[in-house]
Order: C-alpha cells, then structure tokens, then sequence
C-alpha cells in the first residue's frame, strides 16, 4: 500500500512536470503560423466561402461531421472528410488514391480539383495572389516564413506552409494515452476490458488499428497492408463496391483492389462521426455490429448485397461475438481515445473567427 | 361514433358561419408595394439604396426621434391602434428602449399585433378583447411582449425575453428579398436576377458564423433559391440590412415538377375556426386534454390529465432548427403554426387527426397527430413536420415529431426543441449512470450519447414527487419501430416560474438555428445562474438531433417525387424523435 503511495506520488510529480511544460506555451515557426492563416482562409476557395478548415474543423476532431463534404459551389464530395490529427507520420494519405504520400501529394486535390471544385484556388490565382501579396498579415508573414526567396506568394509556398500547419496537429492526450503512460485511473474499468477485447486476437482490431497512432498507415508503407476491404458492399453479390467510389482499384485496375480503403487512425473515434470512407455508417455501436457479423448486409437500395461475402475482404474480417458488456467496454474504449484538448490551443483553431 | 362525425360537421359550420375573422397579420401596405415594384428596376448593385431601404432608414431615425423611441406598427385597425397605445403606456414595456446610461435611443419596433390566442390567457380573460403586442429591440436582441385588454384598458402581463426574436412581419420579408436579388453576388452566382418570387423560406431566421449573424445576435434571414439539385442562401441581415454571405447546399436529386395541388384555402379556414382560435378537448379511454394549434409552437396540448390526474401542464414544440453546415452555421429556425396568424413558412395543413394504436390486434392506445407543411413540399427548401402525441392505455406517454424532409439541402441536421411542463410543484429529477440513480440538483442539462448507461429498460432519466409517483423517461434510440434512427438529443431541465414566462406562452425563436453544441435556446433558461430543482416544478426541454440523409435506400428526414402510372407521387422518409414516459410504479 505504501509502495503504491509512493509510486502515485512519483506519477503525480512527473504529471505536474509535465503540465508544467505543456502550459509554457508552445511556439511555431513563421510558416506554421502563415499555414495557419491560410488553412482557414476561405479567401482561397473559388467564391470566398471555404476553406480547409471547413471540412477539417478542430471542434470535430479535424473533420466536419458529414457523410461528405460540400463543395463551396454545392456538389457533394466523393469522400468523407478524414482527420488531420496526428497525421504527420503517415505514409499515406487519401482514402483510396496510393500516389498521395505526403501532405503536398495529398493537397493537389482539394486545392486544384475541377471536378468538382474544392477550392478551385488555380481558377482565381490572380485574385489570390493580389490578396496574399497586399494583405497586411500575409505581408508580414510570407517573408519571414521564407527569407530568401524573393518571389513569396506561389502556390508551391502556400502548399508548402498549409502542410507545415497541418504537421503541427497532434492529440496525445486521451485518458488512453494516460493511462498507458501510468495514470491507470483515467480509463474505467470498462474501457479497460475495451481495451483488452480491441487488441485480443478474436476480435483483432489491433491488427489493422495499430497503437500508437491506430492506423497502420502510419507503420507500414506496403499498399497491400494500409488499404484494405473490409465488407461495406458486394453488389449483387458481385464483389463489387459502387462504381463511382470503387477504391484503390480506380488507381491501380486491379480487380482485387475492388473496396479497398486506407485504414483510417481511431484516434477521436467517438467526435468524428460519421464512418467509413462515405460516412456511410452514423454510429460506433453500428460499426462494432458489422464487424461482428463479418461485413456489412445491405438490404435495400442501390447497393443491395452482403458484403460478408465480398471475396476481396480482408481475412481479418471473420466476425466476432460480443456480449452487451464488452460491446458497452469496446465502445468506452474507443471514446478513451477522445482528446480535444488541443481546442485551448489557439494554434488549432480559425484564426478569421471574430476578428 | 357517427353522431360524433355529425356533430363535428355541424359545429365546424356554425365555426365557419358564425366565427368572426379578426385576422391582424401586418401586411404590405400599397405604397411600400410600389416601392418594391419600383426597387425591382434600379441596377444591380450590392450597395444600391433602392427606394424601399431608403424609406426603412427614414423611418428609424424618425422613430429615434421620438420621446418614445418606437417604429410603431402601422394599421387601421382601432382595436390593434388601442391594443399598442395601451402596452406604450406601460413602464415594464418601455423598459428597454433607451440605453439607460447614456439615454440613448435603441432601435425598437412593433412587429405584431393580433387577438390573443386561447391557450395565451386565462379563462377569466378570454372576452375576445385581449391582444399580444411583440416589440423587437435590434440592439440588445430583446423581445418584448405584452398582453393588453382593451375592454378593460389594463395590461394583463409584459414579458421580456432576452436573445429571443418575434416572428418578422411581412414588410421586412418583402425588404430582405429585395436586398437579396438586387445583390451582385447572388446575381453573379446565379448567373441571371432573380425575382422576388424564387424566394424560398425568406421569413425564416437564419444565422452565419463570423457575421453579425452569428448565433443570431442580428435579426437575420436567408431568402433562398433553387437552381437544379442545389439552393443557393442569401443571408440578409435585417438590423443592418445587407448580404453578410452567400452558401450553396446541395439539395439532391433534382425534383422537376412541382406536385402540390393544394387546396390550402379551403383547409386554412377551417383549421383557424376550429384549431387555432378555440382550444378543442380530447377525452379518451382513460386520458383527457386540451390541444390547440399555437402561432408558432405547432400544436400545443395541456392540462394532460390521466384517470383525473394532471400529468402535463402543457407540451409543443417551440422550435424547429435547421442547421446545414457545422463549420459555417447557417440554416433555418423554423417556427410551425397557424396558417395565418404568424409569418410561419411551414403551417398547418390539415386538421389534427385522432388514431388508435394498435399492438398484435389489441388497441393500447391513442395518437394525437397534427402535420404542418410548406406550401410546395416535397420540392427543395419546403418542410413537411409531423407532431404526435401518443397516449396508452397502462398511463405511458410520448411526446414526439418527425421532419419529412426535403428541406434545403442533403447535409441537413434537425433539432426540435420540445418543450415538456410537467404537472406538480415538488418533483425531482434524475439520471441513471453507473448502477445508480443520480438527482440533479440544479437545472443543468446533458447529451445522449453512446456513452450513456441506461436501465435495462432502456430509461436514462426519471422525474418523480415526494411520493415516489412520476415518470421513467425511455428516450429513443431506435427501439419504437418507427424507423427512426435515435434522438442523440440534449435533455434540459428548467424550473417553473410563475413570476415570468420562460415558455408556457407562445414562443419567438429562442436560439440560434445552427448551433452544434448545447446552445439551442433552452440554456438561456439556465444560465448563468443555475436553479435550484430539487422538489419543485420542472419544465423539461427536449433536444433531438436527426441529421438527414438522401442515399438511396437509407433516405431519412426525406421527401422525393417520383412518377407512378403517369402522375407524380411522394415518397416519405421521416425522422421520428421524441422520448416515451413510462409510469414509475411503486
């Protein structure tokens, strides 16, 4: 018991110690902050009406809690808007596009797009530009961003300050990180079963969502590990996913690359509603379902089929039993994983709002 | 059951015959209509000051001019002229149109004026000569009302409510379209100038993050257009009256023609006579209560009584908020009502319908349904809202509502705010978490989520008096096959008053359209100096949040038009949301 006293007390100190440095505030570079500025300008979108941060906002764990994401001109994006936490370790980057291996790989898309258009920044670059080069924020923090160069406002400095930004976001303290490093009271008994039932060898989940960062794309740079079908669809039960939003196969034509998706990091889990790369499925409690049962069953609709029987699953994918109780521990898990501290940090959030 | 058909066609015709019309909406007057007409030729321009805003700006600084700094509503009306001199004669009324330090006069104005509705006075006053007067201050964001009998030349009671707007008469609407279509910007994005009669929802509150719209801190309304499968919003502000922002939603598939053949007319006037103007009672199986349609509120039900116990004081649903962008926070505030007392866009359509519910062959129970719609619902940004009440014979209850779509776009959220006044002055209130029952000391408020822990029943709340009598509260996660897919919703618990009206009356908008946290109006109840609730009479707020969704096969809070031997059909997806009362039993 006195061992235990102490121990707490230990943890309790390197815990202060380590507040201690986090609440120093932290600084950034010049051109984290100009990413900053310009990740939630909507003054780079094609109508002045978006901007990254619409679709990654802080206060959805960097996403914006849509199936998918509207366009600053109302079409419907093809995807649903992934997380931008703690992605700078990644090897891969888009839901199904292979080629987009670091953050400037990533953001041709939704900076240039034509179809549709995200920002549509190329289609008003003089406008842009006139504003970068004359606004007085950006005046200040263009040069010192880039010392010496002499021709500040180009595109590839704005792609390359916006992934500086994006570099900077990170969340690593969840009650699991917590609880891993030594405050064994910040996850509850239940989330503790969770945890156990997550990295258990029946239900495997570990495999795939890989800790510490829970992708395994951030871990592996095999194609064949990071994307993945995991059983959403079998049209007809043809082994077919919908033929606009096919996955990696629209990259690399192969016919058992049908479905297959980048495994997402679970990071946030619980705030970024909805799931899957189509935001198809709107809840936890339905997703742990569908990997119970091996795959999702769509009964109605366009896309009637099992996709139990998706012949192009991931063998992982074999379905599991749950009681009410571990399914309750695996859903308190998942939300041990939520930590929106990073909202006090000014750093994080829309530097435009209320100004 | 057929002497009762009879009856009720009989007394709907002496209604008809017999009820005189004292409709007082406010209307465009013919001079401000040329005014428009005239507006509609000058050149497109976002900073034209066409002759209708001018005549606006005239009339403010006329008004602040004025020893009593009001922009008074404008009739011919002797008994509504009355009604407001009696209400300007009243210091609690007058409060708040001057800056009380510098004197300076604030912006303020009359807005309605109408014969108060029966569930809005007394029995002792309901002589047909007492009216409410809504007076909107532009800038503390203050609505005041005031019931006034001018038989008696008395004012009954003046209410303010702070972040709260009146429903917008229809000269402002008319003023906030004509900003809309003179703009460049929604020319430029539509590629032509529309006409005042593309205007969809241009009465409805709006919001926009980072303009002074934001949750809704200026009377702000986004007259709105469809082109194709999107909409594309205007947010005009009205206190400062301009376009603070354009947004496009995506609307989903495009709908081509429009399918309502309405026999609006006929339908409204009976369901004046009959639901609005007098309050109708409802005595079933074991149950008896009132229900009336309210200005705003949809349809309102109280004295709830069951085997002669008073269960609920009353029961509607506020608001309805419309929020489609979680980043951007623009949407609507739908008010439900009448179809000709208020400026509400979606309005009853038919007469309440009364059903038996039926489980495995038996009857259990009874519905209360009443169904408000926009005029050109299922095309896109029209609403179609559903209210039900339904009643079981075992003294079980639920209070619920259902979106059937279309609305404005596929990336829509819907949050009614129920409201729930509770019978009793010594109840408690509490929460089941982990094994226990947990009592709320205070009016607090908390979210449904999948985090919660419930009773094997399914029960997350229960409210109950000294007696241990009262109600499990069962809310819905899917589990009431009707489709729905769970309320995800914020549960408020406010205390009664009797010294001032937090919402038994009438409501304006109370908060924000678009708000994705618990700031949907009912905290303002709240904050920023929680209550006391322990044995006292509670008032709960019941927010759900449905977002809706067009893929096929899973469509929800969703409406489309499809053609079928020829002519068009509607095929309905609603989003049912509401909890279910379960008798505690000892």
């Amino acid at each position: 018991m006195k061992q235990h006293k102490i121990g707490f007390i230990f943890f309790s100190m390197l815990f202060i110690i380590a507040c201690s440095n986090k609440s120093e505030k932290q600084t950034y570079k010049p051109i984290e902050t100009l990413g900053r500025f310009l990740f939630y300008d909507t003054y780079l979108s094609i109508n002045h009406t978006k901007s990254c941060g619409s679709c990654h906002a802080p206060q959805f764990a960097f996403t914006d809690g849509y199936r998918r994401s509207v366009s600053p001109l109302g079409e419907n994006l093809l995807h649903n808007s992934p997380s931008l936490l703690n992605t700078s370790e990644n090897n891969f980057y888009d839901w199904a596009n292979p080629t987009a291996t670091d953050y400037i790989k990533q953001m041709q898309r939704p900076l240039y797009n034509h179809q549709p258009i995200e920002l549509g920044l190329d289609l008003h670059w003089d406008e842009v530009s006139t504003y970068l080069s004359t606004d007085s924020t950006y005046r200040s923090l263009f040069p010192t961003s880039f010392p010496s160069e002499k021709n500040l406002v180009t595109k590839q400095h704005i792609e390359l300050a916006i992934a500086s930004y994006v570099k900077t976001l990170n969340s690593t303290q969840s009650a699991y990180d917590q609880y891993i490093n030594g405050t064994t009271q910040a996850m509850s008994a239940s989330a503790i079963l969770g945890l156990h039932l997550f990295e258990s060898k029946e239900l495997a989940c570990a495999q795939c969502h890989k800790p510490p960062s829970f992708t395994v794309a951030s871990t592996s740079q095999k194609i064949d590990e990071v994307y993945v079908n995991i059983g959403l669809y079998n049209i007809d039960n043809k082994n077919q996913y919908p033929a606009d939003d096919n996955g990696l196969f629209k990259y690399t034509n192969k016919k058992e690359d049908q479905g297959k998706y980048k495994i997402p990091s679970l990071r946030n889990v619980a705030i970024n509603q909805p799931y899957m790369h189509d935001g198809s499925i709107t809840s936890l409690e339905e997703v742990i379902e569908i990997y119970a049962r091996g795959g999702r069953n769509t009964e109605t609709g366009e896309y009637i089929g099992d996709g139990k029987g998706n012949i192009y699953k991931h063998a992982l994918i074999t379905g599991f039993k749950l009681s009410p109780t571990e399914k309750r521990a695996l859903i308190d898990f998942l939300a041990s994983l939520t930590d929106t501290s990073y909202l006090s940090n000014e750093h994080y959030l829309n530097p435009f709002r209320n100004k | 059951m057929r002497f009762n058909s009879i009856q009720f066609i009989l007394i709907s015709f002496v209604f008809l015959t017999s009820c005189d019309s004292n409709s007082s909406k406010s209307s465009s007057s013919n001079s401000e209509k040329n005014l428009i007409n005239e507006s509609l030729i000058l050149p497109d321009s976002s900073s034209v000051l066409f002759p209708l805003l001018k005549k606006r700006y005239e009339t403010i600084e006329a008004a602040l001019s004025l020893p009593i700094p009001i922009i008074l509503f404008q009739s011919n009306d002797s008994s509504l002229v009355k009604a407001q001199s009696l209400a300007l004669k009243d210091k609690r009324f007058i409060e708040n149109l001057v800056d009380k330090k510098t004197r300076e006069a604030y912006r303020n104005e009359i807005f309605n004026i109408y014969k108060a509705r029966p569930q809005e006075v007394s029995t002792a006053n309901q002589n047909g000569s007492v009216y409410k007067i809504e007076m909107y201050n532009y800038a503390l964001n203050l609505t005041t009302t005031a019931f006034v009998d001018i038989t008696s030349n008395t004012v009954i009671s003046v209410n303010t409510l702070p972040q709260s707007q009146p429903d917008i008469p229809t000269y402002l609407k008319d003023l906030a379209i004509q900003i809309a279509i003179n703009h460049e910007d929604v020319i430029k994005a539509l590629g032509y100038k529309p006409g005042e009669q593309e205007a969809l929802m241009s009465n409805t509150k709006t919001a926009l993050n980072n303009t002074k719209c934001e949750r809704s801190m200026h009377l702000c309304v986004a007259p709105t257009f469809t082109v194709k499968d999107k909409a594309l919003w205007v947010i005009v502000d009205l206190t400062d009256y301009n376009v603070v922002g354009i947004r496009w939603t995506n609307t989903g598939t495009e709908q081509k023609t429009p399918v309502r053949i309405s026999e609006k007319k006929l339908k409204f006037d009976k369901i004046m006579e009959c639901y609005c103007k007098a309050v109708s009672n409802l005595e079933k199986n074991d149950w008896n209560l009132n229900y009336v349609i309210t200005t705003s509120d949809g349809l309102r039900i109280s004295e709830v009584k069951y085997k002669d116990k008073l269960i609920i004081n009353n029961a509607k649903i506020v608001d309805w908020h419309v929020s489609y962008s979680n980043t951007d926070g623009f949407g609507y505030s739908d008010a439900v009502g009448c179809p000709e007392f208020s400026q509400a866009a979606v309005v009853a359509v038919s007469d309440p319908k009364i059903s038996d519910i039926i489980e495995n062959g038996n009857t259990i129970g009874f519905a209360l349904e009443q169904y408000f719609s926009s005029e050109q619902w299922p095309l896109p940004c029209n609403y179609n809202y559903m209210q039900r009440f339904e009643f079981y014979n075992d003294g079980r209850f639920r209070v619920a509502g259902a979106s059937l779509g279309r609305g404005c776009g596929n990336n829509g959220t819907y949050r009614p705010v129920f409201r729930i006044s509770m019978a009793g002055n010594e109840n408690t209130f509490s929460q089941f978490s982990k094994n226990n029952w947990a009592t709320w000391p205070k009016e607090q408020w908390h979210l449904q989520s999948e985090q919660d822990t419930y009773t094997p029943e399914g029960y997350l709340y229960k409210i109950e008096n000294k007696q241990q009598q009262g109600y499990y509260i069962e809310p819905n996660r899917g589990q009431f096959k009707d489709g729905s897919r769970g309320d995800f919703a914020y549960m408020y618990i406010t205390t009664q008053h009797l010294d001032k009206d937090e919402g038994d009356n009438d409501l304006g908008s109370i908060g924000p359209c678009c708000n994705t946290d618990y700031h949907q109006g009912p905290e303002k109840f709240i904050e920023p100096t929680p209550e006391n609730i322990n044995s006292t009479g509670i008032v709960i707020w019941y927010v759900p949040q449905m977002k809706n969704d067009d893929t096929k096969g899973k469509e929800y809070c969703w409406a489309e038009s499809y053609l079928e031997h020829g002519v068009y059909k509607t095929h309905v997806y609603p989003c049912m949301a509401g909890p279910l009362f379960v008798p505690i039993k000892k």
